[in-house]
C-alpha cells in the first residue's frame, strides 16, 4: 500500500501482523493492542526490534501509557470517513503523551482529511492503491491559514492568532 | 461590529476557492455525488427536495447594512428573490444552482461572509442573544467571545468529524434571549464575587427527537479559561460519543448515559492534562484585540424622555401599539431597540424578499448605525435606535410592510421550512402557521391573549424548535395524512422546560381550531391578564387542558 510520509512517497518498511499470524523476531512490525496486552506481551516489550500498535478507533490511547516509551510507532485507524475518533488520539499522543514516533493514518484515509491529519499530529498515511496520489501532494497544506494555535504539523498553515501578535512571520509554505 | 483583517479575508478566500475547484470537478463528472456530498456540506449546501440549499452563517446574527444588500442581491440574481431567516441566525437560500454556488460564496466573500459549517458533523454557527451588547439587562457583551468561538472552531482539525453537529450558545444577560439551555453548550456570562467575567457552562441541552434541558457542569469559569474548558469538552465528546445510530449521537445523550457528574468528572481531568498557558494567552489577546471592535457606536447624549415621542404614542395608536410590542429598553439612554417583525399576517416565518431586505439596510444606515440583528426567532431587530426616530422608522417600516406589531404575541410564530422544502420532514409546517396567524389576525385580540409561543416543527428531528414553545406544533404522518400533536408549557428562556404532550394529534384541517381551544382554555381561566399563558399552565397543569381539549370529542 503506498505510504505518504514527509511529503514523499516512500517505501513501507513496517508490516501489521494481525493477531492470527506469527511474528518474525527482528523485522519492524504492528501489531494490536490485544497482543501486546496479551501472551506476546513480554516478548514483545524486549525484543530488538522496531515496535508499533494499532489502535482502533474505538480503543483509548490511555490503555498504550506503560508501551508508549517502547513504541516507534502508532497506527490510528478510520474505519470509515465519518469517524473522527482518531483526530483526538493524535492530538493527545502528541500533546499529553509527548509521543514523538510516528503516527499513521489507515484504513479509510481520504484526501480531504489530509490537511486536518497533518495538523494534530498524523505523519504518516496509508492510501488505498488506486487514489489519485498526484491529489494527496497537491492537498498537503489545505488552507495556508488556521485559527488554531496547536498545529503539530511543521510546515503546516500559519498560526493567525500567532500571526497577529506578530510572533511567527506570515511565510505559507511553499505549494 | 468585527471586521475582518487580511487573515480573515484570506482565510474565507481560499477557502472559497477551494471549494470552487470541487464545485468545478463535480460539474465535470471528476467526482460521484456520494464523493461531493461531504465536501459540499462542509461548505452549507444540502440537497433538498426540489433544489440545493445554501445556508449562510450570520456570526452570532450580526450584520451590516452592507450585508444585507449583499445577501438582497445574491435572493436577486442566483434565487427566487428571497432568503429564509432561520433559527440559528442564519439565512437560507433555498433555489440556487450549483453552477452558481462558488460566484455566491465569491459574492459573500466580498462582505466578509461565507457558508463554511453552517452543515456537517462540526461546530456551527455560535449564536446569542439578538439585543447582545445594548441590551438594558446585559451584565456583559457576549459578542468578542462568540467570534473568539467562531475563529477557534473554524475548521478545527481535531472537532471537525465529529459523531454530529454541535451548536453553542452564548448569553450576557440574566434573562436568556439565546436558548443557552437547549444548545451542546450553552454558555451563560456572568461577573463572580470578585467582579471577574466568566461563564457558567451547561451541556447536553438539545431538541430533536429526545429534548433534554442542558446541566451545568461548572457554575464559573474564569473567561480566559473559556477555550481550553471547550477544547475539553469537544475533545471528551468527540472520543466517547456514541457512533452507532446518529439519533443518539448528539451530547445530550452521552451526558444522559454516563451522567452529568461522571461527564463532569471527564471534563475536569482533561482540562487539567496539559498545559494551557500560551492558549490562554493567545486567546486572552485575541479576545483584547476582538473588543476594540464592539467599542459601542458614537451614541448622542440624549435625554431620558422625548416629548415629541411622547406625543406621537399619545396621539397615534397603531405606533403605539408597535412600540409597546416591538421594541425593547436600551442600556443608553435615550436609546431603543426596535424589532422588525418577520411575521406578517399570513406570511412565511422568517422569509424576506430582497427588497425586504434592502429597505432594512437603508433603514439601519439611517438609524441605527449601519447594524442589523437576526434574532432565532426568525425576525430582524435594530439594536441602536435612537427613540426620538422611532417613529419616522415606523411610518417607514409601516410603509414597507415590516411593521407587524406582533413580537411575542401568538402570530410571531417559529417554523421549520417543513415538507414545502424539507426532505425530512413529515408534514408541512409553513401553511399551518399562516392560518394560525390568519385565525388571530386581530391584534386586538392578539394583544389581550398576550404573550404566547407558538413553535412549529414538520418532523421529530424539532427544526421549529416546537419543545420549547409555550404551544408547539409536531407535524408527523400518520398512514399518509398529516396529523399535528401539541404540547404545552414548553419554555426556551433562564427557566427552560420541554413541553408536554397535550393528547392524540389533530387532522390539519383541526389543528387551528385545537389551537383556538387551548387559548380558549388559558382566556376562560387566568386570573386576569397579568397571568401569562405559561404562568397559567404551570398552575392549573396539562391535565386540565387534556379535559378541555378532548372531553368534547367523547361526549359526541
Amino acid at each position: 500500500m503506498p505510504l505518504l510520509k514527509h511529503g514523499e512517497w516512500i517505501l513501507d518498511t513496517w508490516r501489521f501482523y494481525p493477531d492470527d499470524q506469527p511474528i518474525p523476531s527482528a523485522k519492524p512490525k504492528i501489531v494490536t493492542v490485544a497482543r501486546l496486552k496479551g501472551d506476546d506481551g513480554e516478548f514483545l516489550f524486549h525484543c530488538d526490534c522496531q515496535l508499533g500498535v494499532r489502535l482502533e478507533s474505538h480503543e483509548k490511547i490511555e490503555d498504550l501509557e506503560p508501551w508508549l516509551e517502547r513504541l516507534q510507532l502508532v497506527a490510528l485507524v478510520f474505519p470509515k470517513f465519518a469517524d473522527g475518533r482518531a483526530f483526538s488520539s493524535a492530538a493527545m499522543l502528541r500533546e499529553q503523551y509527548g509521543f514523538a514516533g510516528e503516527i499513521r493514518a489507515v484504513g479509510n484515509v481520504l484526501v480531504d482529511q489530509y490537511p486536518f491529519m497533518r495538523r494534530v499530529g498524523f505523519d504518516a498515511f496509508e492510501v488505498e492503491q488506486g487514489r489519485a496520489l498526484d491529489s494527496w501532494k497537491k492537498a498537503r497544506i489545505g488552507i495556508g491559514l488556521a485559527y488554531q494555535y496547536d498545529d503539530r504539523s511543521p510546515d503546516g498553515p500559519a498560526a493567525v492568532w500567532r500571526a497577529r501578535r506578530g510572533n511567527r512571520p506570515l511565510t505559507l509554505a511553499a505549494e | 461590529m468585527y471586521r475582518y483583517d487580511e487573515f480573515d479575508a484570506r482565510f474565507v478566500a481560499e477557502r472559497t476557492a477551494q471549494f470552487k475547484d470541487q464545485v468545478e470537478r463535480r460539474l465535470r463528472g471528476e467526482l460521484t455525488e456520494e464523493e461531493f456530498r461531504p465536501l459540499r456540506l462542509m461548505n452549507g449546501l444540502y440537497l433538498q427536495l426540489h433544489a440545493y440549499m445554501l445556508r449562510v452563517a450570520i456570526p452570532y446574527g450580526v450584520l451590516s447594512s452592507r450585508q444585507l444588500r449583499q445577501l438582497a442581491m445574491i435572493a436577486d440574481s442566483f434565487d427566487k428573490g428571497y432568503g429564509h431567516f432561520t433559527t440559528r441566525q442564519n439565512i437560507q437560500f433555498n433555489w440556487p444552482k450549483l453552477a452558481d454556488v462558488p460566484s455566491i460564496l465569491e459574492a459573500l466573500a466580498e462582505v466578509e461572509m461565507h457558508a463554511i459549517q453552517t452543515s456537517g458533523n462540526c461546530i456551527r454557527n455560535v449564536t446569542t442573544d439578538q439585543y447582545a451588547g445594548v441590551a438594558a439587562d446585559e451584565i456583559e457583551d457576549p459578542r468578542p467571545h462568540c467570534e473568539l468561538l467562531r475563529q477557534w472552531s473554524s475548521l478545527h482539525p481535531e472537532f471537525s468529524f465529529l459523531p454530529r453537529k454541535f451548536k453553542i450558545a452564548v448569553t450576557g444577560a440574566p434573562h436568556d434571549r439565546a436558548a443557552v439551555k437547549v444548545h451542546d453548550i450553552g454558555l451563560r456570562m456572568h461577573r463572580n464575587e470578585q467582579g471577574e467575567p466568566g461563564f457558567e457552562v451547561i451541556v447536553g441541552g438539545g431538541l430533536g427527537r429526545t429534548p433534554m434541558v442542558g446541566k451545568t457542569i461548572r457554575g464559573f469559569l474564569p473567561a480566559d479559561e473559556l477555550l481550553p474548558y471547550v477544547t475539553a469538552i469537544m475533545r471528551v465528546y468527540n472520543r466517547f460519543g456514541r457512533r452507532d445510530n446518529k439519533y443518539k449521537a448528539r451530547i445530550k445523550i452521552l451526558v444522559h448515559e454516563i451522567g452529568v457528574d461522571a461527564f463532569s468528572e471527564l471534563v475536569e481531568a482533561e482540562s487539567a492534562r496539559g498545559d494551557h498557558g500560551e492558549a490562554i494567552e493567545l486567546a486572552a489577546a485575541e479576545v483584547a484585540r476582538i473588543e476594540a471592535y464592539f467599542a459601542p457606536p458614537a451614541y448622542e447624549a440624549l435625554p431620558g424622555k422625548d416629548p415629541a415621542h411622547s406625543a406621537q404614542l399619545f396621539e397615534n395608536k397603531a405606533f403605539a401599539r408597535w412600540v409597546r410590542h416591538n421594541v425593547a429598553p436600551h442600556k443608553v439612554t435615550g436609546y431603543s431597540i426596535a424589532n422588525i417583525s418577520l411575521k406578517p399576517v399570513g406570511g412565511i416565518p422568517g422569509d424576506a424578499t430582497a427588497d425586504e431586505m434592502r429597505t432594512v439596510a437603508g433603514l439601519a444606515e439611517r438609524y441605527s448605525f449601519g447594524e442589523i440583528r437576526v434574532a432565532h426567532e426568525q425576525n430582524l431587530v435594530l439594536p441602536d435606535v435612537a427613540t426620538r426616530d422611532l417613529y419616522a422608522l415606523w411610518q417607514a417600516l409601516e410603509t414597507a410592510g415590516l411593521a407587524t406589531p406582533n413580537l411575542n404575541l401568538v402570530s410571531d410564530i417559529i417554523a421549520c421550512p417543513g415538507m414545502d422544502y424539507c426532505s425530512l420532514a413529515t408534514a408541512r409546517s409553513i401553511p399551518v402557521a399562516q392560518a394560525i396567524s390568519r385565525r388571530f389576525a386581530d391584534l386586538a385580540r392578539q394583544e389581550d391573549v398576550g404573550d404566547l409561543h407558538i413553535n412549529i416543527s414538520g418532523c421529530i428531528n424539532a427544526c421549529g424548535h416546537h419543545h420549547v414553545a409555550h404551544l408547539g406544533i409536531l407535524g408527523l404522518e400518520k398512514k399518509g395524512v398529516e396529523s399535528y400533536q401539541i404540547t404545552l408549557g414548553g419554555s426556551a428562556d433562564e427557566n427552560a422546560a420541554i413541553g408536554q404532550l397535550v393528547g392524540p394529534g389533530f387532522a390539519a384541517d383541526e389543528i387551528v381550531d385545537a389551537v383556538e381551544a387551548v387559548v380558549r382554555v388559558y382566556l376562560d381561566g387566568r386570573k386576569g391578564r397579568e397571568e401569562r399563558f405559561l404562568d397559567f399552565f404551570r398552575r392549573v397543569g396539562i391535565k386540565h387542558f387534556k379535559e378541555a381539549l378532548y372531553a368534547p370529542a367523547q361526549a359526541r
